[in-house]
């Protein structure tokens, strides 16, 4: 692994580790937890790992495929599983990135449809992105949950 | 556009921005009051991205962002269109701050954070994942509101969700 890819690497770690914290803040009786007109806590977790299933195959066969649904629905109700889900999540994703070379990162295209095809290292940088959005949602749930500890609030209001 | 960070960051800047002002678009006056537990009202959660938002804007000039600006005027927080020309005025002020870097700027100068110098291009990157965090704390409101989904500006649907 090349320098500048273990820097996107290590950005792209840092930012699952905002999803982690806040699974680390909440219960399983709190994935249940909705707000009105929303999705209940649980399935924004959810829906997390599959966009996050959905990266992963696209680092992996250069085309993004917004498809994959988890097959357990159990998984959305319990913080055991989800955090097991997304240990395995990270860790192919970081194989799979590790496993990439300093030209694959602006040479190697992801199809993404509508004639939208970033560079590897700009999709990385989209999947940043589609984490802060999750952690921005996640955030108005652990506040209305009263779970929003000092620490998150100075990190992301 | 006047050096090589406005030049390679401003479209997907201007993009994101969008993205308070379709937000905006999608609700009224009296959406501002709403709450939920434990939390501030949409009036609020808005005035506070502008006030994170303007000490941004700063930081590219004074090099120091310190979190700590809150608008003299309580009642922005009710009013749709005077956020909006706050949301404007910033764009232009931090337009401006980024055209008039230097190479030498960005090459060599931090943002004194309080235990953080970010280099311009870390902190413009920051200000951007502000914008996407607090467009999507905001899109949970719009959705308890009661707002259509499939009325949503098609930019704010398919990035945020």
């Amino acid at each position: 692994m090349t320098n500048t890819l273990a820097v996107e690497l290590n950005y792209l770690q840092m930012t699952n580790g905002a999803r982690d914290m806040a699974l680390g803040l909440i219960t399983d009786e709190d994935l249940r937890y909705a707000l009105p007109g929303n999705p209940a806590l649980g399935e924004v977790f959810r829906e997390m790992g599959e966009v996050q299933q959905a990266y992963l195959d696209s680092f992996k066969h250069s085309k993004l495929d917004w498809s994959y649904k988890h097959a357990d629905p159990d998984v959305a109700t319990s913080k055991d599983k989800l955090v097991a889900w997304f240990k395995h999540l990270d860790d192919d994703m970081n194989a799979t990135l590790t496993a990439s070379s300093e030209a694959d990162l602006d040479e190697k295209k992801i199809e993404r449809g509508a004639d939208f095809n970033p560079t590897l290292r700009e999709q990385m940088a989209i999947y940043g992105d589609a984490v802060y959005i999750f952690v921005g949602k996640v955030s108005v749930y652990l506040r209305a949950l009263g779970k929003a500890t000092d620490q998150w609030q100075s990190y992301f209001g | 556009m006047s050096n090589s960070l406005a030049k390679r960051e401003s479209d997907v800047l201007h993009e994101t921005q969008k993205l308070r002002h379709q937000l905006l678009d999608m609700i009224t006056d009296a959406d501002l009051t709403y709450t939920f537990p434990n939390s501030p009202s949409l009036g609020a959660l808005i005035r506070a991205q502008a006030e994170t938002e303007h000490t941004y804007a700063e930081s590219f000039t004074t090099f120091k962002q310190a979190f700590d600006y809150r608008h003299s005027d309580d009642t922005i927080e009710t009013s749709v269109e005077r956020l909006r020309t706050w949301f404007t005025q910033i764009e232009i002020d931090l337009d401006a701050a980024l055209n008039t870097l230097t190479e030498g700027d960005i090459e060599t100068k931090t943002v004194d954070r309080y235990g953080w110098f970010p280099k311009l291009g870390i902190q413009l990157h920051t200000y951007r994942e502000s914008i996407l965090i607090f467009a999507a704390k905001a899109s949970i409101y719009v959705r308890a509101l009661g707002k259509n989904p499939a009325d949503m500006p098609e930019q704010f649907r398919y990035w945020i969700g």
